[in-house]
């Protein structure tokens, strides 16, 4: 197999010993335990609150109320409870303020709800531990079940096989006068925009057209060639050009066209090497020329991205490309789906900063959300 | 253990001392960290309350009364005053646990390099042994 010879396999066991996983997970349920009781302790000050709430709600309803005071640890007396619309609040950290009933209720509602968005924070991290829980668990019970992690290193030569093995294919079917006349078709659009744009002479839209047919003779030829290296490069070659695109557009009008011409000329090249592994050719020049075209309207326009550029212009140009840009994904994922199904790394990635995660459950949980002093003591009573 | 020791050299004898001193500083400065910790906790709660209050302190109108607790007395206090003082003890708490964060990264520092010096003398102590053995 090709894999015995380009990839590792490790079973799951050596990786992640059985006693430390079953050690991570109790560690983790120990955690969820520790969190759980905060939550019934916070459940329990709600209801406190609560409780405290209704009554303080009630006292005022009565000039005074007929109560038994309790008189040292075992004796109560018989008194009565005056002044009931007054309240001393503490307010936390030995403040204490007068407060009516009302006042003091509106008090305790802000307490519970500070107490419910504790309770959520709470619930919250369970839910994250639970996660944490179920992850260890599984991997515990893979290791123990005896089963084998493969890796094998992301190998782009033989990507670059594959996929010129099926660009020779398609890019064999005579594409080029297809492709021609497609690109001839868009330079028109083209023209059209930079017209709509307002700024731009007629002479400069002939250029442009020239080049079109220079580059894409020019092209056709060497598009086999290269077709495979420089398709995965598409991307940043959109972004790179815009960025360019963007430089000129920026100066004058006459320096412009010189640097457009120039740049439209390496685009066509990259359009008809595209065109080879990607279904939809030309995406690149549209976009980038799409670039120029809102260049001329809004000069101050920087673009990091070339597809972020051509999607937010859309608002004034017609929907040629809006079609196609997204058309480049999937093409550009054609080239690589083989491999990067296969390819573990993403996978590595994760699992090893988890298992380090480990130790960490106790500290960063406790951090969480602190507890008001007051409000503890509130509960114990 | 015994014999290991008795026929251990002198060097290896003085490393074992000289780990076990290390191991000491180590825990050490572990204890210092769980402390750190602690303190930190609390001053994080701390914070919160304070803040909590700020925000009634803020609620309420200005003929409000305000009293602290001092000691075992009710001291009553201006509304305005109240609220600096408790604003003047955030800022604190806060510049306390900026330092205890900077004190905290420090002692992890520490307790990495000790790390790392014992596990380097355990290295060489079992060199050492392993010679003395053949």
């Amino acid at each position: 197999m090709a894999t015995a010879k380009k990839g590792t396999a490790t079973p799951l066991a050596s990786a992640f010993s059985p006693e430390e996983t079953r050690r991570a997970v109790s560690r983790v349920a120990q955690a969820i335990a520790d969190r759980r009781a905060d939550l019934a302790r916070i459940q329990g000050f709600f209801a406190d609150n609560a409780a405290l709430v209704n009554l303080v709600q009630r006292l005022p309803d009565e000039l005074s109320h007929q109560i038994m005071v309790p008189f040292g640890g075992a004796a109560f007396f018989p008194g009565s409870l005056i002044h009931t619309n007054e309240l001393l609040v503490l307010l936390g950290d030995g403040y204490y303020a007068d407060r009516s009933a009302k006042q003091t209720t509106e008090i305790l509602h802000r307490r519970g709800m500070e107490l419910e968005a504790q309770m959520e924070a709470i619930k919250a991290t369970i839910s994250d531990l639970e996660a944490e829980a179920k992850f260890f668990e599984s991997t515990a019970a893979e290791a123990s079940e005896g089963l084998v992690e493969i890796r094998e290193e992301y190998d782009e030569e033989d990507t670059e096989i594959i996929s010129s093995k099926t660009e020779a294919s398609s890019s064999s079917g005579g594409i080029s006068d297809e492709e021609h006349a497609r690109m001839m078709a868009r330079f028109d659009e083209l023209e059209m925009l930079e017209k709509e744009a307002g700024s731009t002479s007629e002479d400069e839209g002939d250029d442009d057209d020239d080049d079109g047919d220079d580059e894409d003779a020019g092209t056709s030829e060497d598009g086999e060639e290269n077709g495979e290296t420089l398709s995965y490069g598409n991307e940043h070659d959109n972004v790179s050009f815009g960025a360019s695109v963007s430089g000129s557009g920026g100066n004058g009008q006459s320096q412009g066209n010189a640097q457009l011409k120039s740049a439209l000329k390496k685009l066509g090249e990259k359009e008809t090497l595209q065109g080879s592994s990607l279904a939809p050719s030309g995406s690149t020049s549209i976009t980038n020329s799409e670039v120029q075209a809102s260049l001329r309207k809004a000069v101050s326009f920087k673009d990091e991205n070339g597809q972020i550029v051509s999607s937010s212009r859309y608002s004034s140009g017609p929907k040629v490309s809006s079609s196609r840009d997204r058309q480049i994904l999937p093409g550009g994922q054609k080239a690589f789906t083989g491999s990067i199904v296969e390819h573990d790394e993403g996978l590595s990635v994760i699992e090893q900063p988890r298992s380090n995660d480990s130790e960490k459950p106790a500290s960063s949980a406790s951090s969480s959300r602190p507890m008001s002093r007051f409000k503890m003591q509130k509960g114990g009573r | 253990m015994a014999s290991s020791l008795a026929t251990a050299p002198a060097a290896v004898r003085d490393m074992q001392s000289d780990l076990e001193s290390q191991a000491n500083a180590l825990s050490k400065i572990q204890k210092d960290i769980s402390k750190n910790h602690e303190v930190r906790k609390q001053f994080t709660i701390q914070v919160g309350e304070n803040e909590l209050v700020l925000k009634e302190l803020e609620l309420l109108n200005e003929g409000a009364n305000v009293y602290k607790l001092i000691g075992p007395v009710l001291v009553k206090q201006d509304n305005a005053e109240a609220k600096a003082n408790i604003k003047k003890r955030i800022e604190y708490i806060t510049a306390e646990l900026k330092r205890m964060d900077r004190a905290l990264k420090d002692l992890e520092e520490k307790q990495n390099s000790k790390k790392e010096s014992i596990i380097k003398l355990q290295q060489k102590m079992q060199a050492v042994q392993a010679k003395a053995q053949a």
